[in-house]
């Protein structure tokens, strides 16, 4: 995420306390689109409001490390997770997409979830997109997030319409927003 | 219609959160309207109203999250706007002053927080000017909460807007200064707010309230997050401003919960070349912390960081070193300790836990740093109070257990403090602790090679050893068996090169062992005899075996102690009868002691005749007797059959007819051993040199060796088999006619257990079938062929044809007379027999 919208890396282990947050402004096809992204903190001990901002998500980003078996397995789980905590409309056709990150270690000697693994997966729920990325060497990042952008527009329905209880005979047309969260 | 009912406190929350988000729409609604139609005005008041909903003090933390979420989302409508509005020509200076008009302190802050950030990006004011006024007037708000969330959005909305080293805000905007002390501040204020709360409302309240300061937990944290994201924070200034600021603040707030969550955030949220950097400040706060902070915890995971960070790079080892980092950590501990003494022992020893997981992990060579955290940690906990509550002894035992696994487990048991700390649990646990050892013994398969070793080891696991006086108690029966098959298979890792060091550890070993009573001996002392055999045959296999030290011969006497005190210790009797006749192989085949040999005999027939328990024991251990004899080559003639003649009177003494029967068969074989085997001869007799050709033994029993033998301590040749017909004669015949007086006894009483005596007839055919192969001129065609007409005669029998077992017995010996014909060589013997 810091790659993506600040163009910086860091290699050292800083755990994130709470949600961390970012915006950055995307241009879709004709359209400029703000994308707000959430990083959740990966250890539970640091999550202790809980994760009302997956609510009102457009799209959810799954990363793992693709040196690290274990984070693969636990694609499911946080998947899983998404879906109860957000809550979606259409639970089935909400956009994800996949990220295997840290291609790049070791040359790509100590990687222990091959690419067809994860393809594979994706495909199982429901034909996810996938990116192999490289946060350190700025690889695939910014395609991963154009994909991203336009899943979370594409996913972008009418917002739920709200209509104050008392009817302002003045009223107009309810502006269409075009910020999109992820 | 209003629901009367009383709500439960969860349906309140979601009731109240419910009101206030839809009020939070309702003015969202008309906020965006508004914005729509151009009018600021409104828009400021609508968005005033909805903030106004952030006021509420009816939420738990979580649920105001939401609300808080809700209203974020909303006011990037009205940032949009700002921005659109300046970009008509309207300056950020304008709006940062329109909207300090909103009645409320909370909404106003709100809206002051969204114009600061559209302020700063614009660049037209200076971001220290505008991040300071805004950190500062935030101190307006001093409900914990909502003090809490609004400083929070203070942080979020100026995500990326901070004057950081190489950010585009730095130079006039400020410095990487101006960027830390915004967040220090912050962070500090929140901090403040959080620790409040606890003070705040009745006593009763207290659990509740410290779960929703749990939960808050996170957004004073966040600011730490930011702080170490700094591009401009270095070691250096990390050194030198921030960890002062945050130790400084974590310090004096004298908030256990506090204390406990921001130690975990400085120790998870920056790199770890910071820690090494800074430790002794950091480690220096420990002893400070409030007495209910759980600082084993702390330290865990500091240690777990520091470990897997040496596991990166073997450079770290270095710096650890030259820092003292051990030395450091252990004083730490110490400190902590001596400072907190009412902290409970388990959670003390819970440090040094975490100390030896980290030594063990980092400093594989340093068996001393072991030493010394077990003797801080003896010194810590001896005049502790609770040393003995189970929790406590609990983490004893995991202390203990961690270094039998990370190094050597002898050394480690060696180690002085060793004892000293496991002196500090129950009897019974020490218990427990002793097995533990000897699993983890048997699990890394660490050789014990020193009788001091032998001697220490048992010190350790005296429990399992012998009787403790002071443990009157019980054991569970299968405990018991289960402890004491791990002590036996202890034995088995005694063992060393040298077959003399390897015997001192046995003699070592039992000498403990016989304080172990009855029921551990006859665990304990087979696997140490049969340590003791091995080394029999390792002397015996010398070129010169005789002048070994210790010789085949003490070796086997230490056997022979070991069997008498088995034998003496009741119970016993059969094992102890076993392992003389496994000795007494082992002194014929191996070692060649011939008087040895014939004493270990001697000890197996006195406990045949004194001491087997009952009829079914007796046979089994008479077909021992047989099979030992039958194999032993060392007796000349007239001790020999002195053996021979004993055996096989016993088994007429037999109960059972069936059971003499078979007995006496078996005697059969002492009189006709097999031809020799070469090869076996060569090798009883290697220490002889090897110039003497194996085909001059075979045919005499007088080979130069004999006559050296006075006393038994010589080795002597192989006699040459017995082959003597007349006595197999004697036997079979003898054997047919018990068989017959079987089937008498039968027809007077049949009895459904009985072994038909049909069956003794086939194996007597065997039998026959046996000898006439091997050329026993007494055995004629004529003889077999009666035999066979007999046999077939008895199988014709209805009760015969009805035992499956019993016909295909009969069928496999006809098949294998059959089979026999068809060879060429074997034609002669068996084409005259008829089926």
């Amino acid at each position: 995420m810091n790659q993506y919208v600040n163009k910086k890396f860091s290699s050292q282990y800083k755990a994130t306390i709470g949600a961390d947050f970012l915006t950055k402004e995307v241009q879709v096809d004709d359209r400029l689109v703000t994308m707000q992204i959430w990083d959740t903190a990966g250890q539970e001990r640091f999550q202790s409001l809980g994760v009302a901002f997956y609510r009102g998500a457009d799209c959810c980003v799954l990363v793992y490390d693709v040196n690290a078996q274990k984070t693969f397995e636990n694609l499911d789980n946080w998947r899983d997770e998404f879906l109860i905590q957000a809550s979606p409309a259409n639970p089935d056709n909400f956009p994800f997409v996949v990220l295997g990150n840290k291609v790049d270690m070791d040359e790509g000697r100590s990687r222990v979830v091959t690419e067809k693994k994860a393809k594979q997966w994706c495909t199982a729920k429901g034909g996810i997109p996938y990116f192999e990325t490289s946060a350190k060497e700025d690889l695939n990042v910014d395609s991963a997030f154009q994909c991203i952008a336009r899943n979370a527009l594409k996913n972008e329905t009418e917002e739920e319409l709200y209509m104050p209880d008392t009817v302002d005979m003045n009223a107009q047309a309810i502006p269409k927003r075009n910020s999109s969260c992820c | 219609m209003e629901d009367h009912r009383i709500m439960t406190p969860q349906e309140e929350q979601v009731k109240w959160l419910q009101d206030a988000s839809n009020s939070v729409k309702r003015n969202a609604f008309y906020m965006k309207r508004a914005l729509d139609e151009d009018n600021l005005r409104e828009a400021l008041r609508y968005s005033a109203a909805m903030l106004v909903e952030l006021r509420t003090s009816l939420l738990t933390p979580q649920k105001y999250f939401e609300l808080y979420m809700q209203a974020f989302d909303e006011l990037r409508h009205l940032e949009a706007f700002f921005k659109e509005e300046h970009s008509k020509g309207r300056s950020y200076a304008d709006l940062y002053e329109l909207v300090q008009h909103a009645g409320n302190v909370l909404p106003r802050l709100y809206l002051l927080c969204t114009v600061g950030s559209c302020f700063i990006r614009s660049k037209e004011a200076h971001a220290k000017d505008i991040l300071k006024d805004l950190v500062e007037m935030c101190k307006g708000v001093q409900h914990p909460t909502r003090g809490l969330f609004l400083r929070s959005y203070l942080c979020q909305v100026s995500r990326g807007l901070l004057p950081d080293t190489g950010s585009e805000y730095e130079g006039d905007g400020g410095d990487i200064n101006d960027a830390l002390e915004f967040l220090l501040l912050n962070f500090t204020e929140m901090n403040k707010l959080w620790v409040r709360m606890q003070h705040q409302g009745s006593g009763k309240d207290r659990e509740r309230r410290e779960s929703e300061r749990q939960q808050l937990a996170d957004l004073v944290g966040k600011n730490l997050t930011y702080i170490s994201q700094l591009e401009g924070l270095d070691f250096k200034r990390y050194q030198e401003v921030v960890q002062g600021r945050m130790m400084e603040q974590v310090v004096s707030c004298k908030d256990e919960i506090a204390q406990q969550y921001l130690m975990q955030c400085i120790i998870q949220g920056f790199p770890d070349e910071f820690h090494l950097g800074t430790l002794p400040t950091l480690l220096a706060a420990l002893p400070e912390l409030q007495s209910g902070v759980k600082v084993h915890l702390v330290l865990a995971s500091l240690l777990d960081r520091l470990s897997r960070f040496a596991a990166t790079d073997a450079s770290v080892v270095d710096q650890f070193n030259s820092s003292d980092a051990f030395g450091q950590l252990l004083a730490a501990v110490t400190r902590v300790s001596e400072q907190h003494t009412e902290m409970p022992g388990a959670d003390i020893a819970a440090m040094y836990i975490a100390l030896a997981n980290f030594v063990g992990a980092v400093y594989p060579d340093h068996v001393d740093y072991i030493n010394r955290v077990l003797e801080s940690c003896h010194e810590a906990l001896a005049g502790h109070g609770d040393t003995k509550e189970d929790r406590t002894e609990k983490q004893i035992v995991a202390l203990l257990t961690l270094p039998l696994n990370s190094y050597d487990p002898v050394t480690v048991l060696g180690l002085s403090t060793y004892p000293r700390v496991m002196s500090l649990l129950k009897p019974a646990t020490c218990k427990a602790m002793a097995v533990k050892i000897v699993q983890t013994i048997l699990k890394v398969g660490t050789e014990i090679s020193e009788p001091a070793q032998v001697e220490m080891l048992l010190d350790f696991i005296a429990p399992l050893v012998a009787d403790s006086p002071t443990n009157g108690e019980e054991d569970d029966d299968e405990d018991f068996e289960d402890e004491q098959g791990l002590v036996a298979r202890l034995i088995h890792r005694l063992s060393a090169e040298n077959p003399a060091h390897h015997y001192a550890l046995l003699q070592t070993a039992r000498e403990r062992f016989s304080a172990g009573g009855a029921r551990r001996l006859r665990h304990t002392l087979p696997p140490i005899a049969f340590a003791a055999l091995g080394i029999v045959h390792r002397l015996a296999a010398a070129p010169n075996a005789e002048a070994c030290e210790p010789s085949p011969k003490e070796v086997l006497q230490f056997v022979h102690q070991c069997a008498a005190q088995l034998a003496e210790a009741g119970d016993s009797a059969e094992m102890a009868l076993q392992l003389f006749l496994t000795a007494a192989q082992s002194a014929s085949g191996h070692a060649c002691l011939e008087i040895i040999a014939y004493e270990f005999f001697e000890q197996a027939f006195i406990l045949f005749e004194e001491a087997i328990p009952d009829s079914a024991s007796e046979r089994v251990a008479l077909a021992s007797i047989t099979g030992a004899l039958q194999r032993c080559r060392i007796f000349p003639p007239e001790p020999r059959a002195t053996l021979v003649h004993k055996a096989t009177g016993y088994s007429a003494k037999l109960l059972r007819k069936a059971d003499q029967c078979r007995a006496v068969l078996a005697c059969s074989h002492l009189y006709w051993q097999d031809a020799v085997d070469e090869e076996d001869v060569d090798h009883a007799n290697n220490g002889e040199g090897e110039e003497r050709s194996a085909g001059a033994e075979a045919e005499n029993g007088a080979s130069p060796l004999a006559e050296n033998e006075e006393d038994g301590s010589g080795a002597n040749p192989l006699q040459p088999p017995v082959q003597d017909g007349e006595h197999v004669m004697m036997c079979l015949k003898r054997a047919l006619k018990i068989a017959h007086a079987a089937q008498q006894q039968l027809a007077v009483a049949l009895r459904s257990s009985d072994t038909l005596p049909a069956w003794l007839f086939v194996e007597i055919l065997n039998h026959y079938l046996y000898y006439y192969d091997q050329g026993l001129t007494s055995i004629s065609a004529s003889v077999l062929q009666n035999l066979l007409e007999l046999v077939a005669n008895e199988m014709a029998g209805e009760n015969c044809q009805a035992d499956a077992g019993l016909v295909a017995f009969y069928n496999n010996t006809l098949a294998h007379i059959t089979a026999q014909k068809t060879k060429p060589e074997k034609a002669s013997l068996y084409d005259v027999l008829q089926i």
